[in-house]
C-alpha cells in the first residue's frame, strides 16, 4: 500500500486544485439539495432523519446487508481483504455481546453530534440540515481520522480499487462509486430521500410518513419489517412514536454522540 | 497501477465503468467520456422500469420487482403485494443479480477438445449443439435402448420441470431422477404415506399459537423461512427450536436435542401426549387409522400406536437418545397441547437420517395427535394443475423404454418407499446395471458439489459415453462434460413456477425475462423443444411447439397470462386448505406396497411394525472411537444451490464474528478444552470418506459431542458419508461421524 512519490505529488496537486473546484461545486451541491429539502417540510419544521431498528421483530436473515450493498454499490473484496478484516458493510451485523446469541444489525449512527466530522481536517464529512452525516467521497483524502474518531466503527476505508465480479452493469446509476483512498460510510440511502422529495414536490402532495417508512434500501428489504425510516423531529411519525418507546436505546449513549439510530430492546 | 494518481480515480469515480481505468491511459484525463455500458445497448438513455418476477433462488418462490436501467438490471426488491414474502427479500434473492452479472458464466455452448476433465473446448453453435444431441438421441431409439438416456434434474416445481418429465416420457426414458431423496423426500414421503399426498406439508403459522421446529433450516434457508420470520416476528408467535445447532436466525427458545434424535423425541411426546389424555381424541376416533388396537386382513390382532408408544417411549427411556430430560419434553408435549393451535414443524434435515421416514412419519403423527390436520395448521402443499398440455404420444420404442425399471432403483426391492434414489446413479452407471447408461444429462444441478460422494459421482461421469450438462456454470462436473450447454439464468427466462405459501394460500409464481440474455444461452425450455424438434416423430408430435414461450403460452389462457404479467404471479389467499380428513398412523399405503415385494426383501429387514412409525436409533458411520464428534451439516441462510454458492455478496455476509468467507467448524466448549482448541484455529476435520480444513469457532450454541459445518462451502460436502435410509431412499446427511484435529 505504499504510495511512490510521483502519487502524493500528483495528490498534492489534486488537492490544491480541488480547493477551488470541487469545494464551490459541493457546497452548491449541497446548498440545492437543502433548499430542495426545505422546501417540502410539510409543517415548516426542519426534518431529522433517523431509523429505528427493532431488535425483537429483526431475524438476522442479513437480507438489508445485501439489499444496502446493490442499492449503494459497496464492492464486495473477497477473501484475502476479508481476512485482513477490510470488507465493506454499510450495513452491518455487530457480532453477538457475551450473554446473547444473535448478532445486532448496525448501520451509521447519524449522530447528531457526530464526532467524525469534528476530526476531518478537510471538511469532507459533514451534518447535513436533515441529520445525516454525510461524506464527500471527492474531498476526502483517506486520512481516516473520522475512522478513529467513530465510537460505532461505522466508516470503512477503500484499501483497494472497487471491483465487481464480472461487469460493472449492475451498478446503480444514483450512486457514484468510490475510489480507492477515501473513507465511505452508510449515506441513509441519501440519494432515495432526495427523489421521493423531489417527487413529491413535482406531483405537489405532501410527503407522508406512510411513503417514507420503508425508503431506504435496508428498510425495504426488511421480510419483517423491522427497520423504519421516518422524521424524528415529527411527533405523528411512526419513528418518532417508535423512540418513544420504553424499548428504545441507542448504542453508547455515553458517548454523548446522541445517536439517531435507535434500536428497540428484545423482549422476552 | 502504482502511478495511478487521485486525479485519474476521482474522474474515474464519475464513471459507472471504474473498471475500464486501464483504456483511458494517454488521453485526456480531465475528458470524460461515458464508456459504452455492457448491455446499455438494449434499454434507450435514461430508460427505467421495473419488472416483476418471482425469485429462483430457493422453492419458497417470493414475488420480486426488478429495477431495469437502460437495459441492465441493477436492483431486486420485494413484490410488496406477493402474498409469499410481501415485499420482503432475504439476502439470497437479492444477490441472484450477482449471478446474473458474474463473469465465470459460460458464454456459449461449448464442445470437449482434450480429454475429459481436462478443461479444454471449443465454443459452437446451438444448431450444432443441438444437432449433436439428436444424433446420439436418434440412435438410442434407432437401436431400441431409450431408457439409457438418464436426466438428473435439479429443477423442481416448474413448468420447465414438466417440460422435461413430458420429453422423457415421450422420448421412452423412465430416468427423470431428481434430488427430492437428499432434500425434504423424507418429509414429503411421510405425508404421502399418511395422509395420501405427496409433498412438503403447508403450515399455517400466523395462526399457530406455538410452533415448534425441529431442526434449523426451517428457520434459516428453507423454503417456508419466510414464513417462519414473518409468523413469529410480525404476528409474534412462539417458536421453539430443536436442534443439535442453534439456529442463527431469531428463535423464541432452543432446545439442544442430541443428532439423530428427533424421532425419539417426536415418540416421547406422543407418549406424553397420549398418557397425559391431551390428543384430540375426536380426530382420533373420526379420521385417524392404526391408534387403537385393530384387525388386520387376515384377523390377526394388531396391538396399535397407542399401546406401542404408551410401553416404549416414555420420555425417560429416551432421555438417553435425545439428551433432552424428561422434564423438558413433558413441559414441551404440555405446551403444545395448552397453546393451541400449536403445530410442529419439520425439514428435510430432520429426515435426513437412515431412519428418515420413520422420523419424518413420527413427526406427522404427532400433528395428528394434536388434531393439526382438521384445520388446524398443518395442509398439504398446494396442488398445482399440470399445463393443459395434451397427453403426449408414445410410441412403441418409448412405451418398452418407460417400461423399463428405473435407473436408480427407486420403487425396486432395494428402495421400496422412495420416489427416487439420486444417490444411486453413480453406482448404477459404473456398474452398468440394471443396464449401460449411454446418455447422461445434468440440469441445474452439480452433483459433485450438492450430494455426497463425490469420488463416486467423478467415477461415474468418467464412464458416460455421452454427457451433457446444462448449466450456467463451468462447474466440477461440467468439466468432465462432452458439451456444455449454457442455461439462461432465471432473471433471463420466461418460466410458470410453483410457489411455497402458507397454508390457505394459492400462488403460481410468473418469471418473466427481465433482462435479454447476456450471452448466447438459452433457456432448458427451448432446448428441449428444440430436441424434440430435431427427434421428429412421435417425440416430435409430443411437444409440438416452436419455442418454450410458446409451450407456456399454449398451456395458459391468454388472459390469465397476460394477467400474470402484470402482477408476477396469480394467487388466491382464501384457497380452501385442503388436506384428506383421515390420517393413517399404521400406513395402508405402505402396507400394500410392502406386499408387491418378494418375502425374503420383505423378511431379511422387515418394515418394523407394518407401516407404524416405530423407530430405531439411526446408524452413524465411523467408528466411534476413531471419529469421537457427530458431524450436523446445516444450510445457513445464505445456502445457495447450483454452483450460486459462491456468490461474493453471500461469502461476505457479517453474521457470524470474524472473517466471512472460510468454512467454519462450530464446536462447543467443552469439546474445544478436549481437543485443545481455541476459536480461530485452523482445523481440519476428518470423516472416513475426506477431510476439510475448517476454521474452528467454539460456540456454546452446538451440541457437546457435535460439529456444525455448513454446507454449500468449500469440502464440508466431503465429509458426509453417502448413506441412506433403507426404505424411502433418503439421504442420511446427519449420519456422519467425524475428529477435528489442530493444524498450524
Amino acid at each position: 500500500m505504499k504510495r511512490g512519490d510521483d502519487a502524493s505529488d500528483s495528490r498534492r496537486r489534486l488537492l490544491a486544485g480541488l480547493a477551488a473546484s470541487a469545494a464551490s461545486a459541493m457546497v452548491g451541491c449541497s446548498r440545492a439539495v437543502a433548499a430542495a429539502e426545505s422546501a417540502s417540510a410539510p409543517t415548516g419544521h426542519r426534518r431529522k432523519w433517523g431509523l429505528v431498528i427493532d431488535l425483537d421483530r429483526c431475524v438476522r436473515c442479513a437480507g438489508c446487508v445485501v439489499a444496502c450493498q446493490q442499492e449503494n454499490n459497496v464492492p464486495p473484496l473477497g477473501p484475502e481483504a476479508a481476512a485482513r478484516t477490510r470488507p465493506i458493510h454499510w450495513m452491518d451485523f455487530l457480532p453477538p455481546a457475551p450473554g446473547s446469541v444473535l448478532a445486532t444489525p448496525i448501520p451509521c449512527m447519524h449522530c447528531e453530534d457526530p464526532p467524525c466530522v469534528k476530526v476531518c481536517p478537510v471538511g469532507a464529512t459533514y451534518r447535513t440540515e436533515e441529520g445525516i452525516t454525510a461524506q464527500i467521497w471527492e474531498r476526502c483524502i483517506g486520512c481516516r481520522y473520522c475512522m478513529v474518531a467513530c465510537p460505532y466503527a461505522r466508516r470503512y476505508f477503500n484499501w483497494s480499487e472497487p471491483r465487481w465480479p464480472g461487469d460493472v452493469s449492475s451498478l446503480n446509476p444514483d450512486v457514484a462509486p468510490r475510489p480507492r483512498g477515501v473513507v465511505e460510510k452508510c449515506t441513509l440511502c441519501h440519494h432515495r430521500i432526495r427523489a421521493a422529495v423531489e417527487r413529491a414536490r413535482v406531483d405537489e402532495e405532501p410527503l407522508t410518513d406512510d411513503s417514507l417508512r420503508r425508503l431506504p434500501a435496508c428498510a425495504q428489504s426488511c421480510p419483517t419489517q423491522a427497520i423504519t425510516f421516518g422524521d424524528l423531529a415529527d411527533p405523528a411519525s411512526e419513528v418518532a412514536r417508535l423512540a418513544a418507546s420504553p424499548r428504545a436505546m441507542r448504542l453508547l449513549p455515553e458517548a454523548g454522540t446522541r445517536p439517531k439510530v435507535i434500536y428497540l430492546r428484545e423482549t422476552k | 497501477m502504482n502511478r495511478f494518481g487521485r486525479r485519474e480515480l476521482l474522474s474515474g469515480a464519475a464513471l459507472a465503468g471504474v473498471g475500464a481505468l486501464g483504456c483511458r491511459r494517454g488521453r485526456d484525463p480531465y475528458r470524460i467520456d461515458k464508456p459504452p455500458v455492457p448491455g446499455s445497448r438494449e434499454g434507450r438513455v435514461g430508460e427505467e422500469r421495473w419488472v416483476l418476477s418471482t425469485c429462483a433462488l430457493c422453492d419458497a418462490g417470493c414475488g420480486i420487482k426488478v429495477r431495469v436501467v437502460e437495459g441492465r438490471a441493477v436492483k431486486i426488491e420485494g413484490n410488496p403485494e406477493h402474498p409469499v414474502n410481501r415485499g420482503g427479500l432475504c439476502s439470497r434473492g437479492q444477490a441472484a443479480l450477482q449471478a446474473l452479472y458474474h463473469s465465470d458464466r459460460v458464454r456459449s455452448p461449448l464442445r470437449r477438445v482434450g480429454p475429459r476433465g481436462e478443461g479444454q473446448w471449443k465454443p459452437i453453435s446451438w444448431d450444432q449443439a443441438i444437432g449433436e444431441v439428436v444424433e446420439k438421441l436418434n440412435q438410442l431409439r434407432a437401436a431400441g435402448h431409450s431408457e439409457r438416456l438418464v436426466l438428473i434434474n435439479g429443477e423442481t416445481g416448474s413448468f420447465t420441470y414438466d417440460l422435461w418429465e413430458r420429453f422423457l416420457k415421450a422420448f421412452g426414458s423412465p430416468n427423470h431422477i431428481g434430488l427430492g431423496s437428499a432434500r425434504a423426500a423424507g418429509v414429503k414421503l411421510a405425508t404421502l404415506y399418511t395422509q395420501g399426498r405427496y409433498g412438503l406439508p403447508a403450515y399455517d403459522l400466523i395462526r399457530m399459537r406455538l410452533v415448534l421446529a425441529m431442526g434449523t433450516d426451517l428457520l434459516e434457508s428453507s423454503g417456508q423461512a419466510m414464513q417462519f420470520w414473518c409468523a413469529a416476528r410480525v404476528a409474534r408467535r412462539r417458536v421453539i427450536c430443536v436442534s443439535p445447532r442453534r439456529p442463527g436466525c431469531r428463535f423464541d427458545e432452543w432446545i439442544p436435542i442430541a443428532p439423530g434424535g428427533y424421532g425419539a423425541l417426536a415418540l416421547s411426546l406422543a407418549h406424553v401426549l397420549v398418557c397425559d389424555g391431551l390428543v384430540d381424541m375426536d380426530f382420533l376416533r373420526d379420521s385417524v387409522a392404526g391408534f387403537s388396537a385393530w384387525q388386520d386382513q387376515a384377523g390377526v390382532e394388531q396391538p396399535g400406536f397407542e399401546a406401542l408408544i404408551r410401553a416404549a417411549y416414555a420420555p425417560e427411556k429416551t432421555q438417553e437418545m435425545t439428551g433432552i430430560a424428561a422434564a423438558t419434553v413433558e413441559r414441551l408435549a404440555h405446551a403444545l397441547a395448552e397453546q393451541r393451535p400449536a403445530v410442529v414443524a419439520s425439514d428435510g434435515s430432520t429426515t435426513a437420517a437412515s431412519e428418515g421416514l420413520a422420523t419424518g412419519m413420527a413427526i406427522a403423527t404427532l400433528n395428528a395427535l394434536l388434531g393439526n390436520l382438521d384445520g388446524g395448521g398443518v395442509a398439504a402443499a398446494q396442488e398445482f394443475s399440470v399445463p393443459h398440455w395434451e397427453a403426449p404420444t408414445a410410441d412403441p420404442v418409448a412405451a418398452a423404454g418407460t417400461a423399463a425399471p428405473r435407473l436408480d432403483g427407486a420403487g425396486t426391492a432395494a428402495c421400496p418407499l422412495g420416489r427416487s434414489r439420486v444417490q444411486a446413479v453413480p453406482a448404477a452407471i459404473t456398474d452398468g446395471k440394471p443396464y449401460p447408461v449411454e446418455a447422461l444429462f445434468l440440469h441445474g444441478t452439480d452433483p459433485l458439489t450438492a450430494l455426497p460422494g463425490r469420488q463416486a459421482w467423478r467415477a461415474a461421469l468418467h464412464h458416460v459415453p455421452f454427457f451433457v450438462s446444462f448449466t450456467s456454470w463451468l462447474d466440477e462436473n461440467a468439466r468432465q462434460a462432452d458439451l456444455v450447454l449454457p442455461a439462461s439464468l432465471p432473471l433471463e427466462t420466461l418460466d410458470v413456477v410453483r410457489c411455497a405459501p402458507p397454508a390457505g394460500e394459492w400462488v403460481v409464481g410468473l418469471r418473466q425475462p427481465v433482462v435479454a440474455p447476456r450471452h448466447d444461452t438459452r433457456q432448458a425450455g427451448d432446448v428441449v423443444v428444440a430436441l424434440a424438434t430435431g427427434l421428429g416423430g412421435s417425440v416430435g408430435r409430443s411437444l409440438p411447439w416452436k419455442s418454450y414461450t410458446d409451450a407456456v403460452a399454449n398451456s395458459l389462457p391468454a388472459e390469465i397470462l397476460a394477467d400474470m404479467k402484470e402482477k408476477g404471479g396469480r394467487w388466491k389467499t382464501d384457497a380452501p386448505a385442503s388436506l384428506p380428513r383421515k390420517f393413517e398412523i399404521c400406513s395402508q399405503a405402505i402396507a400394500s406396497r410392502m406386499e408387491g415385494f418378494p418375502d425374503t426383501a420383505r423378511a431379511s429387514q422387515p418394515w418394523p411394525c407394518k407401516g407404524m412409525p416405530a423407530w430405531e436409533p439411526p446408524r452413524f458411520s465411523g467408528d466411534p472411537l476413531q471419529f469421537p464428534l457427530h458431524l450436523v451439516p446445516y444450510r445457513p441462510v445464505q445456502f445457495v444451490e447450483d454452483g450460486m454458492g459462491s456468490l461474493p455478496w453471500l461469502n461476505e455476509l457479517p453474521l457470524v464474528s470474524g472473517d466471512p468467507w472460510p468454512v467454519r467448524a462450530e464446536i462447543n466448549p467443552a469439546d474445544a478444552a478436549r481437543i485443545g482448541l481455541a476459536d480461530g484455529d485452523r482445523v481440519l476435520v476428518e470423516s472416513p470418506t475426506g477431510s476439510c480444513p475448517a476454521v474452528a469457532q467454539v460456540s456454546d450454541g452446538v451440541w457437546v459431542g457435535a460439529v456444525a459445518m455448513a454446507l454449500g462451502k468449500g469440502g464440508v460436502i466431503d465429509l458426509v458419508v453417502p448413506d441412506e435410509d433403507r426404505w424411502s431412499g433418503v439421504v442420511a446427511w446427519q449420519g456422519t461421524r467425524v475428529r477435528v484435529r489442530k493444524v498450524s
